[in-house]
């Protein structure tokens, strides 16, 4: 775009990055959106909440509490057609464009809202390759009119502050540890490449000692026996790069 | 595993970087419908798969070449600078010596058993690029992909855009971006590598359950 300045935006991605706590992360996205007319977040994975809980899930919203718990009671996100329109879409959508193809319950769950003093919104869907789909949704006191420069700018703060706090926040109980802690991996991606314990020592810079005892522990937690068999199985399992 | 195909090593590995270049074909002409000009049928290559391109491939069990990306130094006229030069309007693409250019990120779907396979073919491929980088002192990569990959790939690399994400006809917006490569990013690779059962199980789950609206 001739002449766009996008130095706000560049700004904001770069604030939100260097964040080191999720109330930061939120506070950064919070002044952002301001400008846009917005000035309530709804952050999270789209789960069915009577299958997983909240607190297993990335989740951060500075809703109302009453509002919050009155959605929960009637399993909201089941009707919602801003959870639902999110799941299918590729872009942000308006939560009025949401509203036009609802049920009367999922009218119902859009318009809750209004007693809150929330009157329009936007969703932005999240979607990665191999991930549970979520969205950031912007809800605002007046009805905004946003061009649709602003939309992506909007998209793409929204996206950095959601994959950010993804990463704080996790790993979530579906992002279970890997089985072998970092150090263990060295040492046996090192043994499987026919290294002895003395030079995986002088590689890593660490005693010979250490470094079998890191090897045995790796052995406990892999059920495996023997050196060899350590390595098989790590293998195996997926632990090592082959 | 993965295998990196420097310059130097083309002509060891001529079988391979033709499959390559047909997979190519298979997956971004046929399936993916991409209009390359002047594409010859059946081999996919363009401008930028030039003399110093660096490839990393992804063989199956079977030593078919079901994966590939390739590197381009940015000092040299490249993808971002010839072709994409007006998506960065958040910040200029970089150039220097050590920033390279990732792009045709490509995996033949078709060749996988199941999504967990799929995964973990990207890893590999992705695996390969970081280690390439690590070895070759170069600290950054810039692309441009779909939202969904882009989502994907800041997970491992530290990544910021270059420019406002850009849709045709409401599908995946096209985001370019550059990433910093160095051992944390390495690390967090390998450990998607090695959870990659539980990661792909969580991904195909929860989301089922809700647009079915299943409770309990």
């Amino acid at each position: 775009m001739r002449g766009y300045d996008g130095s706000a935006v560049l700004d904001a991605i770069r604030t939100i990055n260097a964040t080191g706590t999720p109330q930061a992360a939120v506070s950064a996205l919070s002044a952002f959106i301001e400008s846009y007319g917005f000035d309530r977040i709804y952050l999270g994975q789209l789960v069915n909440p009577a299958n997983v809980p909240f607190k297993n899930i990335l989740y951060i919203s500075d809703w109302p509490d009453e509002l919050i718990a009155q959605r929960r009671s009637l399993m909201a996100a089941l009707h919602d057609p801003i959870a639902l329109c999110a799941l299918r879409s590729k872009r942000p959508f308006t939560w009025a464009e949401a509203r036009e193809h609802a049920s009367r319950m999922g009218r119902r769950v859009v318009d809750m809202v209004h007693d809150y003093g929330i009157t329009d919104g936007i969703m932005f869907p999240m979607h990665a390759l191999q991930s549970v789909s979520g969205g950031v949704s912007l809800g605002g006191r007046q009805k905004t009119d946003l061009s649709e420069t602003q939309v992506k700018e909007l998209e793409i703060v929204c996206q950095t502050a959601y994959y950010h706090l993804e990463a704080m926040l996790g790993p979530f109980p579906y992002q279970k540890l890997a089985q072998l802690t970092a150090r263990e991996t060295e040492c046996v991606q090192f043994a499987a490449a026919g290294k002895s314990n003395w030079e995986i020592a002088a590689i890593l810079g660490i005693e010979e000692d250490t470094v079998k005892k890191t090897l045995r522990r790796a052995g406990t937690k892999l059920e495996a026996g023997n050196r060899a068999h350590i390595v098989a199985t790590a293998i195996a399992k997926h632990q090592i790069f082959p | 595993m993965f295998r990196i195909i420097t310059p130097e090593k083309r002509d060891a590995y001529r079988d391979a970087l033709q499959a390559m270049h047909e997979m190519r074909y298979r997956v971004v002409v046929c399936e993916w419908g991409w209009d390359i000009p002047g594409v010859m049928v059946g081999y996919e290559a363009d401008q930028f798969d030039t003399a110093e391109t660096v490839y990393v491939i992804v063989r199956n069990e079977d030593g078919e070449v079901v994966a590939s990306a390739r590197m381009n130094p940015t000092t040299q006229p490249h993808m971002l600078s010839e072709l994409f030069a007006d998506c960065c309007d958040l910040q200029p693409w970089p150039v220097a010596p050590d920033v390279w250019e990732c792009s045709r990120f490509v995996t033949e779907r078709s060749k996988f058993r199941d999504p967990l396979e799929d995964f973990r073919v990207r890893c590999r491929l992705g695996i390969g690029m970081t280690v390439h980088c690590i070895d070759r002192g170069i600290t950054r990569l810039s692309w441009l992909t779909h939202q969904k990959f882009y989502n994907h790939v800041v997970k491992v690399w530290d990544t910021e855009p270059l420019g406002l994400p850009r849709s045709d006809n409401g599908d995946w917006a096209w985001i370019p971006a550059v990433s910093w490569i160095d051992q944390a990013a390495l690390d967090r690779q390998l450990d998607r590598f090695r959870n990659a059962e539980a990661i792909v199980a969580a991904y195909t789950a929860p989301k089922l359950e809700l647009q079915t609206g299943r409770a309990g």
